[in-house]
C-alpha cells in the first residue's frame, strides 16, 4: 500500500451511512479466474480540495448478506492521494469477489478503482468507478448492460460476467433480460439477494445459449418496492484476460416482445 | 382432434389451420415436404413453425400434436411482425412491417418469405378451420436487426361468411440456405 497513512482500525463495523454520500465500488477482487487469470484490486483515494479527509472502506462479500460488513478506516492528508493496492487481501485478507463501500468520516473524498489481471508479463486492467448512492437504480427503470460478446470457445472472443449489488438493507428481487443486439429474447433470469448482497455471474450468456453472441445487451431491473441496485458488466478477451468494466446505464424499460405465435396446419383430404 | 385441440389452447398464441391437400393454396406445402423429403407420405400431413416440428399420418394426434404446439410456443420470435390488412369485397390487402431480431440476414439465399393465409370458421371438411386462400411475397436482404414493409393482396373466394373470415401472416426462412427445412420466424393473427 503505496502512499498511504494509517489504517485506524480494521474492525467489524455496522453498515451506517454518513451524512456525506456513500460511494461504492460495484466490483472488487482478489480471486483467480477462467484461463489462469489473477485478479486483483487497487483502490485510489483523494482528499477533495484542500482540506484532510479519512473514509471507512466497507468489503460487501460476494453472495452473503452484508448488513454488518467488515471495515477499516483511513486517513489522507490535504492535497494528498491514498493508493491501497491489492485492497481485498491486504486490508481484508479475504480471497473472492465483492463490492466496497466508502463512507467520508471526516471532509470528502474523490475515489477510483482499478481491478486487473494479474499478469507476470504484465498487467491487463479495468477501471472501475466509485459510483454515488444516489446513482443506484429504482424499479421505475432498466438498466441496460451494452457492448456484450459471448464466444462459445473460451479460447477465442470473449466472455461476459454480470454482476449486480443491493444497494439496500431488505431483500432484493431482480430479472434480467438477456437480448442479441438485433433485440431478440434470448432469455430471462431472476435472483433474489439478501440485504446488500454482491452477486457477479460468470459467462451470463451460457446460461440462455450455446450459441456464440456477437453483440448482445443484458437489461436488469428490480421489482421490489424500494428497492435500489447497481449493475456492471465485465467483458472479458478469452485470449488475454484483458477485460472492459460495463456500467449500467439506466433506460427505459423495454417493450416486451410479443410472443412467439405458432401456426398449426394440417393438410387432409376433402371428403 | 384439430378442432379439441383449437379448443384446448384456446386463448394462447397458437391458431390451427386445415388446409385442402389436394388443392393447397399458396406454397404452404411446399414447407411440409421440405422438411420430409422424397417418397410418399400418409396422410395427415401436419407442421408447425412451417415444417420446423412435422407429423405424417397415424399417430397419438392429441399428445404428439400438443407437444409440437407447445414447444413451439417456447421458443423465441425471430422477427417482429406489424400487419395492417384490409378488404374491399373479395380482395385483401395487406401491408406487413418486419424487423429481423435474428442473428442472422434474411433474404433471397435463405429463402425468407413472407405468407398471408385467409381462413374461414367454417366446417368445409374436417375441422372448422378451413384455408381459403394464401399467397407469399420473398423478403428482401434484411440485416439483423432491420426492417422493411412489404405488401401482399391476395383474392378470396368461396367464403360463406365473412364475419367468420380471419387471416395469419407470417414470415418464415430456410436456415440451410436452399435446402433442408424451412423454419418460421414469427406469425401474427388477425381476428
Amino acid at each position: 500500500m503505496t502512499p498511504r497513512t494509517a489504517i485506524i482500525a480494521l474492525a467489524l463495523t455496522a453498515a451506517l451511512p454518513g451524512a456525506a454520500e456513500d460511494l461504492y465500488v460495484p466490483a472488487a477482487a482478489h480471486s483467480s479466474g477462467v484461463a489462469g487469470t489473477e485478479w486483483r484490486t487497487d483502490l485510489e483515494v483523494k482528499a477533495r480540495g484542500n482540506a484532510a479527509a479519512a473514509f471507512r472502506v466497507e468489503l460487501l462479500a460476494a453472495e452473503t448478506d452484508n448488513s454488518s460488513p467488515h471495515g477499516a478506516v483511513f486517513d489522507v492528508a490535504a492535497t494528498e492521494c491514498l493508493r491501497i493496492e491489492d485492497l481485498l487481501e491486504e486490508v481484508f485478507a479475504y480471497t473472492g469477489n465483492g463490492a466496497l463501500r466508502i463512507t467520508a468520516t471526516a471532509g470528502e473524498v474523490l475515489v477510483t478503482s482499478r481491478t486487473y489481471n494479474d499478469d507476470p508479463e504484465g498487467t491487463y486492467g479495468q477501471f472501475i468507478p466509485a459510483l454515488p448512492a444516489s446513482s443506484a437504480a429504482g424499479p421505475e427503470v432498466d438498466v441496460a448492460l451494452i457492448q456484450l460478446s459471448r464466444s462459445a470457445d473460451l479460447e477465442t472472443g470473449y466472455r461476459t460476467n454480470v454482476g449486480f449489488l443491493n444497494a439496500t438493507a431488505a431483500d432484493l428481487s431482480l430479472e434480467i433480460d438477456v437480448l442479441t443486439a438485433a433485440g431478440a429474447l434470448l432469455g430471462t433470469g431472476t435472483y433474489e439477494l439478501v440485504p446488500w448482497e454482491f452477486r457477479q455471474v460468470n459467462d451470463i450468456f451460457a446460461s440462455f445459449t450455446t450459441e456464440d453472441v456477437d453483440d448482445g445487451y443484458v437489461l436488469v431491473r428490480t421489482t421490489t418496492e424500494g428497492g435500489l441496485f447497481f449493475a456492471y458488466a465485465s467483458v472479458v478477451d478469452n485470449r488475454s484476460g484483458d477485460a472492459i468494466f460495463i456500467p449500467g446505464q439506466e433506460d427505459e424499460p423495454r417493450q416486451q416482445e410479443v410472443p412467439r405465435f405458432v401456426v398449426f396446419e394440417a393438410f387432409m383430404r376433402h371428403g | 382432434m384439430v378442432d379439441q385441440l383449437a379448443e384446448e389452447f384456446a386463448g394462447q398464441p397458437v391458431v390451427f389451420l386445415e388446409h385442402d391437400v389436394d388443392a393447397p393454396q399458396g406454397d404452404r406445402i411446399s414447407r411440409w415436404w421440405a422438411a420430409w423429403g422424397p417418397g410418399s407420405a400418409t396422410l395427415p400431413l401436419v407442421m408447425v413453425d412451417s415444417g420446423n416440428h412435422i407429423s405424417s399420418g397415424s399417430v397419438n394426434f392429441h399428445d404428439v400434436y400438443s407437444s409440437m404446439v407447445e414447444t413451439a410456443m417456447t421458443r423465441p420470435p425471430m422477427a417482429r411482425l406489424t400487419v395492417e390488412s384490409e378488404r374491399h369485397n373479395w380482395m385483401y390487402t395487406f401491408q406487413v412491417t418486419i424487423r429481423n431480431l435474428s442473428e442472422t440476414s434474411l433474404g433471397p439465399t435463405n429463402e425468407a418469405t413472407l405468407h398471408a393465409i385467409i381462413y374461414e370458421e367454417a366446417h368445409v371438411a374436417d375441422t372448422d378451420r378451413w384455408v381459403r386462400a394464401a399467397t407469399s411475397t420473398p423478403i428482401p436482404l434484411l440485416e439483423p436487426g432491420e426492417e422493411t414493409t412489404l405488401s401482399m393482396e391476395l383474392a378470396v373466394t368461396g367464403v360463406q361468411d365473412y364475419l367468420k373470415v380471419h387471416s395469419v401472416v407470417l414470415a418464415d426462412y430456410r436456415p440451410g440456405g436452399s435446402s433442408g427445412r424451412y423454419d418460421m420466424l414469427q406469425a401474427a393473427h388477425q381476428q
